[in-house]
């Protein structure tokens, strides 16, 4: 426990006197470890209100209808180029899936070791983005197997998020008549909601704000996006950039 | 009934105090407001909150570290400083295309962006990992850091079978919490 912690309580709830104040501060300069607790706490009391003001917002926003969230309808000829833009996206993913080896869409820690375990040995065959329909049903049947097997009472473990993480995207890329929006999304808002870590909660609504724009719900595409902007503003994230250009496209034009 | 205007310059005094609670609720009183006005800008939402945020954090630094800060009217000085911020950000993106603002390295909307704002990110992004894995653990800091309830009271509201207990977990889902951060560092 940090011995601090009472005095940083009290300063933060104002309860500590100027005098006492001074002399907290002076302490810092000779006592590093002060010095580092006080900005842990600091930091930590900021990010908190500052999150819960924006959650606090988006709940008031939906209550008044999601004001916030509607948009305009999009000229034919832009929603040919959004089209494309996401084709483009897509294809990018599959190409870094292909062959990059040890990557899958921007960002996911991913190589084929960890996946041969979720699927056990001699499988990696499959890891593969897969080329045939009945490479999809292969998948699928491994998957959403595994995945249907697991009920969600907690957040999920590694293998847990990538199976479902996988099974939500063969069934978004998947062609006809495999392909299924519905199952696409349950899969995918589940690793949404549950993944393991932020970077596979992200990488999922990624995916599903091209899952809702595929369905032409737009202001899902848009919520979907945000989420991944929310929490992370560093230009140099790859879900980032991504996700604020997908946002530039999608959102109405200024 | 005082309304936000009105308790906005008790709440900045407080702030001097170091009070958190007030800058959460001068926050609460002011951010939805600010939002919108950006957005009727032409700003999106998301930026929109990034500013608003931000000029909370940078009001929380000042107040507490500089003397002499005085606002007569909170709400207009609040409404300008964020229109000046975005209509500042808007002027740096005008220089370049879309593609360069996406491989620009500088921080655009932390123009001081330094190992603070750093810490921040990460810590929402560590708060974020906490709520979902240990929704109590986020409940019990929530409630006393930022809803500012004494722990007498959040033991009776969680169940606690005294305020020491209540003590001691808070304590403990602060530990786990560095623990999250310094394993987000470290990645």
């Amino acid at each position: 426990m940090n011995p601090y912690q009472e005095e940083l309580d009290r300063l933060f709830r104002g309860e500590m006197p100027r005098e006492e104040r001074l002399s907290f501060f002076k302490r810092m300069e000779t006592e590093p470890e002060l010095a580092e607790a006080f900005r842990f706490q600091e930091t930590m009391i900021l990010a908190l209100s500052n999150k819960t003001s924006r959650e606090n917002y988006e709940k008031a926003e939906r209550a008044e209808g999601g004001k916030s969230l509607r948009t305009k309808r999009l000229p034919r000829l832009y929603i040919y180029g959004i089209a494309a833009s996401i084709a483009l996206i897509g294809l990018v993913f599959i190409w870094q899936y292909l062959f990059s080896g040890s990557q899958f869409p921007d960002g996911i820690s991913y190589e084929l070791r960890p996946m041969s375990e979720v699927k056990g040995s001699g499988t990696e065959g499959l890891i593969a983005f897969p080329k045939s329909v009945g490479d999809y049903q292969q998948n699928l049947d491994f998957f959403v197997k595994g995945s249907d097997s697991i009920p969600i009472t907690h957040n999920l473990t590694r293998q847990e998020t990538l199976r479902r993480y996988y099974a939500g995207i063969n069934y978004l890329y998947a062609p006809a008549p495999l392909k299924n929006l519905e199952k696409a999304e349950k899969y995918l808002s589940e690793t949404a909601e549950y993944g393991e870590e932020i970077n596979d909660r992200w990488a999922a609504w990624l995916q599903l704000s091209l899952l809702y724009y595929e369905k032409g719900d737009q202001d899902r595409a848009i919520q979907a996006l945000q989420e991944v902007t929310k929490y992370d503003t560093n230009p140099e994230n790859k879900y980032y950039q991504i996700a604020l250009k997908n946002l530039k496209i999608i959102s109405p034009k200024r | 009934m005082s309304t936000c205007d009105d308790l906005a310059p008790q709440l900045l005094e407080k702030i001097k105090e170091w009070n958190a609670q007030a800058l959460n609720k001068l926050r609460d009183c002011y951010f939805r407001m600010g939002v919108n006005l950006l957005k009727k800008e032409k700003c999106l939402e998301m930026e929109a909150q990034d500013i608003c945020a931000a000029f909370f954090e940078k009001l929380w630094i000042k107040f507490t570290r500089e003397n002499g800060w005085k606002i007569e009217d909170f709400k207009s000085y609040f409404s300008t400083s964020i229109i000046r911020q975005w209509a500042k950000k808007q002027k740096k993106e005008q220089h370049v295309s879309f593609d360069d603002f996406l491989l620009l390295k500088e921080d655009l909307f932390y123009e001081n962006d330094t190992e603070q704002e750093h810490l921040l990110k990460l810590m929402e992004r560590g708060l974020e990992i906490l709520k979902n894995k240990n929704p109590k653990c986020w409940e019990l800091l929530d409630r006393f850091y930022r809803g500012d309830q004494s722990m007498k009271e959040i033991a009776e509201a969680m169940g606690y079978s005294s305020e020491n207990v209540a003590r001691t977990t808070k304590n403990r889902c602060m530990d786990y919490l560095k623990e999250i951060i310094k394993n987000l560092d470290q990645k």
